[in-house]
């Protein structure tokens, strides 16, 4: 198993519009807010940190941050943020971010976006716990293939 | 697409990933995970670290609850808690069913709205 498939959630739509279309529902802030179900101020650009708050009910005011990573219009889409990080007081800012990144596709009829969260490198042994419970060979196998990237990108 | 990754977010998962966001950690880990209980000359072996290191990185997996450290005999003994990394996968699995709500809702908003 190669790690990236070990480190990563995938996901893709197919939405019935045109790529333009597409790309603006994810990075005009106001269209953004509203299915993301978020407000915040500013705009998407590379290198932006925007402050976000939760307006979904039962978690409204909650505050997240988000790092604008590359924009490149209608191909690509991504940012970084802290998986899971949203206890107040707790300083995130040292913690491993995970990468979202969005993909346009041209399909009949429309686009299709994928979107990749990637970079659980730490978070995704937890998947191999799984594993490790019902294969203890296959789990073994991966850790060692674990603890290879770990020494050699040390 | 928040309600699940709040609601994930327990002040002790945080705990949890960051004891894992680090590499001398993740390498012990990955030694522990091949299931045998393992002294912390076994686990520095072939490393650069001191014993008080790997010490120093163990108990914050063990606060972390991530590993277990056992007297026997004279020699402290490590272990995984295979229970905890397990509700991590959880939520992992949770962030991937947020993301299918996520982009139901991009769907939902961009088709609304098309001119027809």
């Amino acid at each position: 198993m190669k790690r990236s498939e070990m480190s990563k959630i995938e996901r893709s739509v197919f939405i019935q519009a045109p790529r333009a279309r597409v790309w603006r529902a994810l990075t005009d802030l106001a269209e953004f807010s509203k299915w993301f179900g978020v407000s915040a101020e500013g705009r998407f650009v590379p290198g932006a940190r925007l402050m976000m708050t939760v307006t979904i009910e039962g978690y409204a005011g909650m505050v997240f941050y988000l790092m604008v990573e590359k924009m490149e219009p209608m191909e690509l889409f991504s940012w970084r943020w802290h998986p899971g990080s949203v206890e107040p007081g707790i300083d995130y800012s040292k913690e491993p971010t995970t990468l979202v990144e969005f993909r346009f596709r041209d399909e009949a009829g429309g686009t299709r976006v994928t979107v990749v969260e990637s970079g659980f490198e730490a978070i995704s042994l937890a998947r191999r716990a799984k594993v490790f419970e019902e294969n203890t060979g296959g789990w073994e196998y991966q850790m060692a293939a674990l603890e290879k990237y770990v020494r050699e990108s040390a | 697409m928040f309600a699940n990754r709040l609601n994930a977010s327990t002040k002790h998962t945080a705990h949890v990933l960051a004891a894992l966001g680090d590499k001398t950690r993740l390498l012990l880990v990955a030694r522990l995970a091949a299931g045998e209980p393992l002294s912390i000359s076994r686990l520095s072996a072939g490393t650069r670290m001191t014993r008080q290191a790997v010490t120093k990185h163990l108990h914050v997996l063990e606060k972390a609850g991530v590993a277990n450290g056992r007297r026997r005999g004279r020699e402290h003994r490590w272990e995984l808690n295979p229970a905890q990394l397990r509700e991590v996968r959880r939520q992992l699995d949770r962030i991937a069913s947020q993301w299918d709500d996520a982009l139901a809702r991009l769907k939902a908003s961009v088709e609304s709205g098309r001119r027809v």
